[in-house]
């Protein structure tokens, strides 16, 4: 249970998938204009996270493990994720056309996003975790990309009315402001 | 080879699971929706009040009276989508939005906050002598989806030929300086103020003062003058243009003449 709670907070602010591992920052910059629309990323990237974390870790343990072909990961986790991404997309056109509308663009966007790939990898290659610990984890890990996002996009509504030299505008400011965040995400270091 | 056949196999697994959802949740889309949506200007404007023209085009689909709310609709792709929904709808005169306003008031202070008019207009309601003025902060500007309105040396410039009367620059004007007229109008008021005479000749050079003079010299009555301001009814305007000849403020302007 605490070994849980330990991953759970490592993932989260430890080692925060976007801020401290620097995965996934193409969305992170590019869906981070307006806090409602960072908010449905957030939770579409930790709903595909959390599944694929899931599936994925069945299939390393009980395919690729006893074939002994782990040096196959990368493409079949990416098969795995894609074609996930889009049996949920099927569905939730179908059953919930509402939260189809609202989650628009980012649910495909998220196929490539290399976060979900990077945690995947993490979870079976790097930790070798347990089916729960890996699900915890991924989770943990898009509790963390929301947080990130969310942080930013706030960030970024202030910044709209703010006075920026013009050189900094937009793309540079942002990186600016990821930089810093990312210091202040340092702070948790050696936490867990 | 063992790893050829995993990949191989779990890509064909994926694939027929795939197909198997595809067919089991297989959403029906209107093949008529597509060039419905092709045919609308795409600006998602949201002046019809649909979220976008897509949206629009799903609910014309089920009523075609909601394409008469769209204002900017060529007519050619209007007659397209009626025959497409095989109905025929009532036709919606075009309009345009004038800046009811000379520019000629002074700055009463100078303002140095946010530069919106919609944060201006907060501070003892604007930083122009006249209170109906427009302040040229352009929150028009940015929010018109057909760049129609620029803005120089602080006047606010609306271009006929782009603009298609969405109306979104109307709503947005903290001032509700701005106007929807008929495309077709001959003569326009610039002037929102309703200050009274005396008031007006000491901020601005041109302002209504609602002397009379026009409606007086209308020959078919279609000026009244409400709140110290000239209002025209275009319904009876004959675009004469004698009103524009007396206005001792030279504020009603000829758009175009009869």
């Amino acid at each position: 249970m605490e070994n849980l709670l330990a991953i759970a907070v490592g993932m989260i602010l430890v080692n925060n998938i976007v801020l401290t591992r620097f995965l996934g920052l193409c969305s992170f910059f590019g869906v981070s204009r307006r806090i409602r629309d960072a908010l449905g990323m957030g939770i579409a990237v930790t709903f595909v996270m959390t599944c694929s974390a899931a599936i994925t870790w069945f299939v390393y343990e009980y395919l690729l493990v006893p074939a002994g072909i782990q040096y196959m990961r990368i493409v079949v986790f990416i098969l795995v994720i894609a074609s996930f991404v889009q049996m949920v997309e099927v569905i939730v056109r179908k059953k919930a056309p509402s939260l189809y509308r609202a989650m628009g663009i980012y649910l495909p966007l998220i196929t490539t996003n290399c976060a979900i790939l990077g945690v995947v990898l993490i979870n079976t290659e790097v930790e070798r975790y347990s089916f729960v610990a890996s699900t915890v984890s991924g989770f943990s890990a898009g509790i963390g990309y929301a947080l990130a996002i969310l942080l930013m996009a706030g960030i970024k509504e202030r910044l709209e009315i703010a006075e920026i030299p013009e050189s900094f505008r937009e793309s540079p400011i942002g990186f600016i402001i990821a930089a810093l965040l990312a210091m202040v995400f340092m702070g948790f270091g050696g936490m867990v | 080879m063992i790893e050829a056949l995993i990949l191989g196999g779990l890509g064909f697994s994926f694939g027929v699971v795939l197909v198997y959802l595809a067919r089991k949740f297989e959403v029906k889309v209107d093949e008529r929706l597509e060039k419905i949506v092709e045919l609308l200007p795409g600006k998602n404007c949201g002046t019809c009040g649909f979220a976008n023209c897509e949206e629009m085009a799903s609910a014309s689909l089920k009523d075609p009276t909601y394409l008469e709310r769209c204002r900017v609709l060529e007519p050619d792709n209007r007659r397209k989508i009626e025959e497409i929904l095989g109905v025929s709808l009532q036709d919606i005169s075009k309009k345009i939005a004038i800046v009811a306003c000379t520019f000629q008031t002074e700055n009463k202070f100078k303002y140095v906050g946010v530069q919106t008019c919609a944060a201006a207009v907060l501070v003892s309601s604007g930083f122009k002598k006249c209170k109906y003025a427009c302040l040229g902060l352009g929150d028009c500007v940015r929010v018109c989806p057909f760049d129609a309105i620029s803005i120089s040396e602080g006047e606010v410039k609306i271009d006929k030929n782009k603009c298609v009367g969405c109306g979104l620059c109307v709503q947005t004007c903290p001032k509700n300086v701005i106007n929807l007229v008929n495309a077709g109008a001959y003569v326009f008021v610039s002037c929102s103020s309703r200050d009274d005479a005396k008031t007006v000749v000491g901020v601005c050079k041109n302002g209504c003062i609602g002397c009379g003079l026009c409606a007086k010299a209308c020959p078919v009555g279609a000026i009244k003058i409400e709140n110290n301001l000239a209002i025209i009814d275009y319904s009876i305007c004959t675009g004469c243009g004698k009103c524009a000849e007396v206005c001792p403020r030279k504020v009603i302007f000829k758009l175009r003449t009869s």
